[in-house]
Order: C-alpha cells, then sequence, then structure tokens
C-alpha cells in the first residue's frame, strides 16, 4: 500500500472544523473521532460498572454460604454482569475503534451518516441508565440470566421491562451503527483502495456489521415477544396457552450464536493490524484471511443449538449440530495458523500491544479448544450449566475480546492522543492482567468439571479452594484494570509525544499519511492509494 | 498491472468460495479474476445450502 501523492493533512484546514465547545461538542458531535472517543469512554464506564458486578459475584463465592448478598440479588448481578459486559462494553468498544479507525484507514473525510452516527452513539446512555435503574425496580433486578430465557422472564417483576426496552435500544444503536460502517466501507473508499487493499480491521468490520443487521432485529422480536406474552396476553412462550418456552432458545441462540462471532470478529481484526506491525512482515494469507472470517460468519449461522442440547432435541439435531459446530473450527483455526505464520522469522519486538496480542493468541485458542469439547453432545450433557462453560466463554469474551481491545488501544494511542503511553506501566498492566485472569478462570474448568452448577450464590463444600482461589484472582483482575485507567489518563495528560508512525512496522494510512494526534478533519482530499 | 483481470467462469466462482468454507487461497488467484459480488452471492448461498444437506445426510446415515 503506497501512496502516489504523499498527502498529508496539516493543519491549515483547522479553520473549517466549526468545533462547538465544551459539552456541546460532545452532545452535538458528528465527528468520526470525537464519536469514537465516546464510544470507548463509554465502555470502559460499562466495563468498571460490570466488573463491580463481577466483584460482587465474585465476593459471594468467596466461601459456601451466604455470607454478604442475597440471592434474588445474587441472580441480578449475574444477569446484568452479563448484559453489560456484551453489549454495554465489548461491543461499544470495538463500534468505537469502528469509528475512529475505519475512516482512516481507507482514506475517507468521515463516516457516511455522521448524524445517524451521533444517534447511534447517544442511544447508549440511556440504554445503559434502563439496565441501572433495573435494579431499583419493586422486587430487584430480574434474575434471569444474560439470555433472558422463558418462562423466568414471563415471569420476572417490572425490572425485566427495563431490560427489555435496554435491549431495543442497544438494538437499535448496533444496526445504525451497522448501516453506517457497510455504507462508508462500500462507498468512501479512496481512489485506488480496492476492497483487497483494505485494512483487515475494515474487512473484519464490513463482516461483523452484515451479522449485526441479520441478527439484532432476530434479537428484538425474541424480547417483543416475551413483552407481548408479559403484558398483552400472547402465549408464544407459554406451554399452558399453545406456546413453547424452547421457542424462545432457539430464537435467543440464533441471535447469540452469531453475536459471539460480532464480538471475536472485530478482535481478529485488530490482532491482524497488531501482529504483522510487530513482526514487521504483511500479514501471512491476507485473502486467506479475508475469506476465513467471511466463512466464519456464514457458518455461525448454523450451529446455534449447540447452546442448549440439552433442551430437549432429536438426536438427530444432536448430531448435526455437532459436526456443524467442529467444522465450524476449520476456518477458526486457518486464521490461528495465519497468526502464527505472520510472525515466523519476522523481526519481533514485544512492546505491550504485542503482548496483548499474544496473550490473545494463547488464550483464545484455549478458549476455542474448551469449545470444541463442549461442542460433543455427551460431554456437554455433562458440563452444561456448569463453570466449565463458565471458564469457556470468559477465555474467549475476556482473553479474546478484551485482551484484543487493550491491544488496539495500546497500538493506536499514539495516534489517537499524539502522546506515547508507558511502556513499563503497560507491560505491567498486561502481565498483571495474564495472571490474574488465568487465576480466575483456570480453575473454574476444575469446578465444572467438579460438577458447579453456574448461577448459584451458595455450593457445596467441596469447591470451597478453587473457589477462594478464584475470587482473589478476580480481585487482582479488577484492581489491575484501575492501572489501565491511570495509564491512560497519564498518557493523554503528560505522556511523551508520538512520532507520526509510531510503529515502523504499521502501515495503514492512518500510520502513513497522517499526523499524530490524528487532525479532527482528515483526508477532505483523498489519497490516492496505488 | 498491464493486463485487465479476466471475468470469472462459473468454475472459478465455485472454486473460489469453496476455499473460502476452507479458509485457504492464495491471494495471487484472486488478482488473476475479476468476479461479481452477486456471483459470489448466489454460489455462497447454494454452498451454504449444500453444506446443510450435506451434513445432515451424514446424520441420516449414521442414525440408520
Amino acid at each position: 500500500m503506497e501512496a502516489v501523492h504523499g498527502h498529508t493533512n496539516d493543519h491549515s484546514h483547522d479553520d473549517h472544523a466549526h468545533k462547538p465547545s465544551g459539552i456541546m461538542r460532545w452532545v452535538q458531535s458528528t465527528n468520526h473521532k470525537d464519536i469514537g472517543t465516546m464510544y470507548l469512554w463509554f465502555s470502559f464506564t460499562m466495563f468498571l460498572v460490570g466488573g463491580v458486578m463481577a466483584l460482587i459475584i465474585r465476593s459471594e463465592l468467596f466461601q459456601p454460604g451466604l455470607q454478604i448478598v442475597k440471592p434474588e440479588f445474587f441472580n441480578s448481578m449475574t444477569t446484568y454482569h452479563g448484559l453489560i459486559m456484551v453489549f454495554g462494553a465489548i461491543m461499544p468498544a470495538f463500534v468505537g475503534f469502528a469509528n475512529w479507525l475505519i475512516p482512516m484507514q481507507i482514506g475517507a473525510p468521515d463516516m457516511a451518516f455522521p448524524r445517524m452516527n451521533n444517534l447511534s452513539f447517544w442511544l447508549l446512555p440511556p440504554a445503559a441508565l434502563l439496565l441501572i435503574a433495573a435494579q431499583f425496580m419493586p422486587g430487584g433486578g430480574a434474575g434471569v440470566g444474560w439470555t433472558l430465557y422463558a418462562p423466568l422472564s414471563t415471569q420476572a417483576g417490572p425490572a425485566m421491562d427495563l431490560t427489555i426496552f435496554a435491549v431495543h435500544i442497544l438494538g437499535m444503536s448496533s444496526i445504525m451503527g451497522s448501516i453506517n460502517i457497510i455504507t462508508t466501507i462500500l462507498n468512501m473508499r479512496a481512489p485506488g483502495m480496492t476492497m483487497m487493499k483494505m485494512p483487515m480491521f475494515c474487512w473484519t468490520w464490513l463482516i461483523t456489521a452484515y451479522l449485526l443487521v441479520a441478527v439484532m432485529p432476530v434479537l428484538a422480536g425474541a424480547v417483543t415477544m416475551t413483552l407481548t406474552d408479559r403484558h398483552f396476553g400472547t402465549h408464544f412462550f407459554n406451554a399452558a396457552g399453545g406456546g413453547d418456552p424452547v421457542l424462545y432458545q432457539h430464537i435467543f441462540w440464533f441471535f447469540g450464536h452469531p453475536e459471539v462471532y460480532i464480538i471475536a470478529i472485530p478482535a481478529f481484526g485488530v490482532i491482524s493490524q497488531v501482529i504483522p506491525a510487530f513482526s514487521r512482515k504483511p500479514l501471512f494469507g491476507y485473502a486467506s484471511m479475508v475469506y476465513a472470517t467471511a466463512s466464519i460468519a456464514i457458518l455461525s449461522f448454523m450451529v446455534w443449538a449447540h447452546h442448549m442440547y440439552t433442551a430437549g432435541m432429536p438426536v438427530e439435531a444432536q448430531l448435526y449440530f455437532m459436526y456443524a459446530t467442529v467444522l465450524i473450527a476449520v476456518p477458526t483455526g486457518v486464521k490461528v495458523f495465519n497468526w502464527v505464520a505472520t510472525m515466523w522469522k519476522g523481526s519481533l519486538t514485544f512492546e505491550t500491544p504485542m503482548l496483548f496480542a499474544l496473550g490473545f493468541l494463547f488464550l483464545f485458542t484455549l478458549g476455542g479448544f474448551t469449545g470444541l469439547v463442549l461442542s460433543i453432545v455427551p460431554v456437554d450433557v455433562q458440563l452444561h450449566d456448569t463453570y466449565y462453560v463458565v471458564a469457556h466463554f470468559h477465555y474467549v469474551m475476556v482473553a479474546g475480546a478484551l485482551f484484543s481491545a487493550f491491544a488496539g488501544i495500546y497500538f493506536w494511542l499514539p495516534k489517537w492522543t499524539g502522546r506515547m503511553y508507558n511502556e513499563t506501566l503497560g507491560k505491567w498492566h498486561f502481565w498483571l492482567s495474564l495472571v490474574f485472569f488465568n487465576v480466575t478462570f483456570f480453575v473454574q474448568h476444575f469446578l465444572g468439571l467438579a460438577g458447579m452448577p453456574r448461577r448459584i450464590p451458595d455450593y457445596a463444600l467441596q469447591f470451597a479452594e478453587f473457589n477462594a482461589i478464584s475470587s482473589i484472582g478476580a480481585f487482582g483482575f479488577g484492581l489491575s484494570q484501575l492501572l489501565f485507567l491511570y495509564i491512560v489518563i497519564k498518557t493523554i495528560t503528560s505522556g511523551e509525544k508520538a512520532a507520526d508512525r509510531q510503529w515502523e512496522g504499521a502501515d495503514s494510512l492512518e500510520w502513513t499519511h497522517l499526523p499524530s494526534p490524528a487532525p479532527w478533519h482528515s483526508f477532505e482530499t483523498p489519497p490516492v492509494v496505488k | 498491472m498491464a493486463d485487465k483481470p479476466q471475468k470469472a467462469t462459473l468454475l472459478q466462482v465455485i472454486r473460489m468460495v469453496l476455499s473460502a468454507f476452507l479458509g485457504v487461497r492464495q491471494r495471487r488467484e484472486h488478482d488473476r479474476i475479476e468476479v461479481a459480488p452477486v456471483q459470489v452471492i448466489i454460489v455462497g448461498v447454494i454452498a451454504a445450502a449444500i453444506f446443510v444437506i450435506t451434513v445432515v445426510s451424514v446424520v441420516r446415515l449414521v442414525i440408520r
């Protein structure tokens, strides 16, 4: 990727920026960089809220018996921890990345629909408030699990209605964000920036955006049916009225499995930018990566019922979903192979973004393997709803998505802020996160294999040691993230000046064509990519 | 690039979609041929249907 015109966007255009000052700059913002920043800060705030909920869960589970919270409140915490982390922390974090990076990486001046972009973001805080307000409704938060399964969800208190509306709003925000991303990538690429020249991150987000448009309405349908069952006399999920609670599970997981990839695929995109930069080699098998990502996305629609083997289904269906799930591991394996091959004989250095990317590579692969274990029906019948499942999806969500987000933030922070983070502190953050993550979640495999069910506030005595270890790890992990907050704030306020191309191995347009920090408006004249 | 990429034949599109399902593909091959998105989508949907039918048939075979 090389530009003919070395068009660097200097500050001579800044007088075009009628930037409102103070709070209105953010409320009215149509600037992709400002909106990206807001997405990232919002998701970090939600990460802390969801994190506190996780620590409440782990505090209660530190010892057997009920010490700290009531069981109802515990159930509410497991529910909203899941909802907030998935919809409030991880997804907005990657939309934040998309906003910041996609226009710069394809040489566009901004997103295709800047005002819709503003609305996409500003729908999130009300949804988050609804989720938090649900805790204070009569009867407390809805302790139904993040999957909102019927019949619990059709019987829960008024908090459930707030939760349903929050899910509706979050879905609308995601769909609008996705339409924006698809339109931007398909229509606003700079001359010469063909699809197969785009950085991998743009490709992964294009595919993710299609997934979102396809499945968010399915989730909206599921929760709307729950809402009408609750208030308007329908019986979609009520067996007494001729409905079927298992129908809810099918609809939910038809959304839910692609959702796993909605979270994972942008994470793959970030890793596919970071590993080549620190290996000083182009991504191995770029075309393969694009095709593998697309096929993972298609196959993700065909495996949903592996989440519900024990809900009751014919053995033919169990076998179909088992085989299909095992097969989806093939393109995922190709991606892992490609990342490893990218590093092969590269000039590797191990700055913080690369460390997080390698942490991702190891631990996400481990989470993938436990996923394969769970895809085998007879094994899953034993392990369903145990801590083995909890361990599995935290390896995918935390070590997968979250570590990749950390990698991305350390990688692009110099470009975003114009300042360099403290490398020593960054490495401390990585090692503390890595160690405490494994202390927290590795032992949960053992708990699950020994039969400890998930979503319970009390447990049998034989699970005590591993739970105590896991809780200590959780507090360590939580506190380590405060170090991350400190590092980011310190970078913004007093970090050393970053170079325009801080990482010499990084070759996408934002590094080669734009100064650090990236100006408020960039690529008003599109660069020509050869 | 002196010569323009040629329009893809049906066989090439099928090859492309099948290699996508595996996730392995050479970049050189892509540069040589020009493929319309609609071709890929139609062949992709058919290939996905064949994939499902194949797995279902295998299941039938195993159950019998």
